[in-house]
């Protein structure tokens, strides 16, 4: 072999050598430990990927996996009995994120089980189990999938959100653009905002109900209590309610402009007498809860099972 | 294009030949601009519009604070009791949402901007509909709801791009 | 569909200067009611307009009333616009919405376009030598065609992205651009694509 052909033999070698130094780099493992207290306050901050969350018996906050290609560094700050977990991104702030490609970060947070959880990521999937303590998610565009016990608050634009309440769930807040959410059990005070996203709710006894949408289709079955309140509106989607057991005793109002009002017990809607629409008024026994549903363009069909 | 000293052209020189712009034959502004202002006559008076947004935000924030007790999510600055102070930041943050737009992927942003034309379709719908049932408090209702679901909005992509608009790294 | 022209000749009109100041400021009075702006924004794309409607439609009455509807919708729903992007492709979209749900009820019929002969003497363009023969061709085709070759060959739509709009397969599409270039080919006596 000739110096020349030396040369260009170790050229090869070092670009070789260095394409696989960046492919490295390019997907990073991470693995910290942090102290904390049992009831510790753990917040995540993500732009895309995925983060598994889940509750152990330990004081301590564990988080491991890979920071993708767009991620430069995972930093965990402490303050007091919050602890912080970043995932820093490369490049300027305000860089376009349009990340969600195969490299993107993937993490599993072990927390204390009695802890809260506060996210707020971008085009992350969340998936949580095994927590007791409340939950605020904010999400762009990824899924939520969680197990709720205490006060939760979850807030996406597109992602869907995929939520199993406990009894012990006395608050639960979704809001959605147009993502799609499907939720069982739950107690206390419940309630579903969208826009364009369907609600499907098999529910438990509410104390209050609001559930609102502008074209999305609310399904609701769930139990009312003695003193509750449901307030159910759309603009177009369609409404379902179906009450476990008999029909709860309340005040019933149920309008629409134009779409159809049906109830299993076959009572009949009646026109408006002042304006355009019809209307179902009617009271079950001895009305201590309020239910009303409006909507203008939607079907409203009132069950009882 | 004359095609009779090229017969043999490509169909592509003809069509790559094809003016970008062709002038209508007459104007055809005078009919859109007559149509406007039958648009704008129709209209409710700005006045009424905007008395009918604060009532609707301010009869909202009423209902969930008597309902839940507490504020809900997305709904900080709805309970300032000063109207003039309500649109601004609603003008305000709407200025804002538009400046976070870019921040999100393509396939989102494209679900937003079609929920926004959801809701304003909605809203134009609803308005339109109250002029005709000027009496209706279920209109009036779902109009109050509608147009604070456009403030909510604004509100969840202004929070949602909040921690990465911030330099995070030091 | 975000109105992303590649390299269709037609296209829509020569780029914009990337800022355009004063096509914003326009934008900014005409939300605040100012018709007046709205007038030269209306001024500064109709030739583009009118030109996407009416070889859409192939017809001058349909291209008119296409271009006033376009127009009311775009006042309408003005605040919707996102200024980073060029008003031109969204109105261009707007136009070709207004056009197919017009073509709706139509769509029954028969698919050659009897209306479309004899009008289109009287187009006036500001190229020097008017391509009546290649306009009055295109507005021959039949519907199904005539749409498709406007805005893919025109227009630079992907066929992915012209199935989407006209609510066909994207094997339609192709079938049926190649449909109409081989019958413009056949009446412009051109060589056969």
């Amino acid at each position: 072999m000739n110096h020349q052909q030396f040369r260009g033999l170790w050229i090869v070698a070092a670009v070789l050598v260095t394409a696989s130094a960046y492919g490295a780099a390019a997907v990073k493992t991470v693995s910290e430990h942090r102290a904390v207290d049992a009831a510790a306050q753990v917040e995540l901050i993500n732009a895309a990927g995925r983060i598994e969350v889940q509750g152990w018996d330990k004081p301590e906050l564990e988080v491991s996996g890979t920071l993708g290609a767009e991620a430069e560094r995972l930093e965990i700050t402490q303050n007091g009995v919050r602890s912080t977990v970043r995932v820093v991104g490369k490049g300027i702030a305000g860089i376009h994120f349009g990340w969600g490609d195969a490299v993107a970060t993937h993490l599993v947070v072990k927390m204390p089980k009695g802890g809260s959880l506060k996210a707020q990521v971008t085009s992350t999937d969340l998936r949580i189990q095994g927590l007791l303590g409340n939950q605020e998610l904010q999400t762009v565009s990824g899924d939520i999938t969680t197990a709720a016990a205490a006060e939760t608050r979850i807030s996406t634009v597109s992602g869907d959100l995929h939520l199993d309440a406990a009894p012990t769930a006395r608050l639960t807040q979704l809001s959605t653009v147009s993502g799609d959410a499907t939720v069982t059990g739950g107690a206390g005070e419940f309630s579903f905002q969208s826009v364009s996203g369907d609600a499907h709710l098999k529910m438990g006894l509410l104390n209050r109900v609001n559930l609102k949408s502008v074209s999305g289709d609310l399904d609701a079955t769930l139990g009312l209590s003695g003193d509750g309140r449901l307030e159910a509106e759309t603009v177009s989607g369609d409404v379902q309610v179906s009450f476990a057991g008999a029909l709860p005793p309340a005040d019933y109002e149920v309008s629409s402009l134009s779409g159809d009002l049906s109830t299993c017990q076959g009572r009949k809607a009646t026109q408006e007498g002042y304006g355009p629409g019809s209307r179902l008024v009617f009271r079950e026994g001895a009305a201590t809860a309020r239910v009303r549903i409006d909507t203008k363009s939607g079907d409203v069909t009132l069950c009882s099972r | 294009m004359k095609l009779d000293d090229k017969p043999r052209a490509s169909l592509e020189d003809a069509l790559a030949r094809l003016p970008q712009e062709i002038v209508p034959t007459h104007d055809l502004w005078p009919r859109i601009e007559a149509a406007l202002h039958d648009e704008m006559s129709a209209r409710p008076p700005a006045s009424r519009v905007v008395f009918g947004l604060v009532a609707g935000c301010l009869l909202g924030a009423v209902a969930m604070s008597v309902l839940w007790g507490v504020r809900a999510p997305g709904t900080s600055g709805l309970l300032a009791r000063d109207a003039a102070s309500v649109m601004a930041a609603r003008s305000q943050l709407a200025t804002t949402y538009r400046t976070r737009l870019p921040l999100l992927d393509a396939p989102t942003r494209v679900r937003v901007e079609r929920a926004l034309g959801v809701i304003q379709a909605a809203e134009q719908d609803l308005a339109q509909s109250r002029r005709a049932a000027p009496d209706s408090a279920v209109l009036s209702r779902l109009y109050a709801s509608t147009t604070r679901q456009e403030f909510d909005l604004y509100d969840a992509i202004v929070r949602a791009t909040e921690p990465f608009v911030r330099r995070t790294s030091t | 569909m975000d109105g992303r022209v590649a390299t269709a000749p037609v296209s829509l009109g020569a780029p914009p200067d990337p800022v355009d100041f004063e096509e914003r400021r326009l934008i900014a009075a005409a939300l605040r009611g100012d018709q007046r702006a709205f007038a030269a924004l209306y001024r500064r794309h109709v030739g583009a307009i009118y030109a996407l409607c009416l070889r859409l439609t192939g017809r001058r009455d349909r291209a008119e009333d296409a271009v006033q509807e376009t127009f009311l919708a775009a006042w309408r729903a003005l605040r919707t616009f996102q200024t980073r992007s060029r008003l031109r492709t969204w109105l261009h979209r707007i136009a070709v919405n207004v056009v197919l749900q017009a073509a709706r009820p139509q769509a029954a019929r028969l698919e050659l376009n009897e209306g479309a002969v004899g009008p289109l003497p009287e187009l006036s363009t500001p190229d020097s030598s008017p391509p009546i023969d290649v306009e009055a061709a295109i507005a021959l085709l039949p519907d199904g065609a005539r749409r498709v070759l406007v805005l893919v060959s025109l227009y630079g739509y992907t066929h992915e992205e012209a199935a989407t709009v006209l609510g066909i397969a994207v094997g339609t599409s192709k079938t049926q651009l190649h449909r109409a270039r081989a019958l413009l080919s056949v009446r412009l006596g051109l060589e056969m694509p």
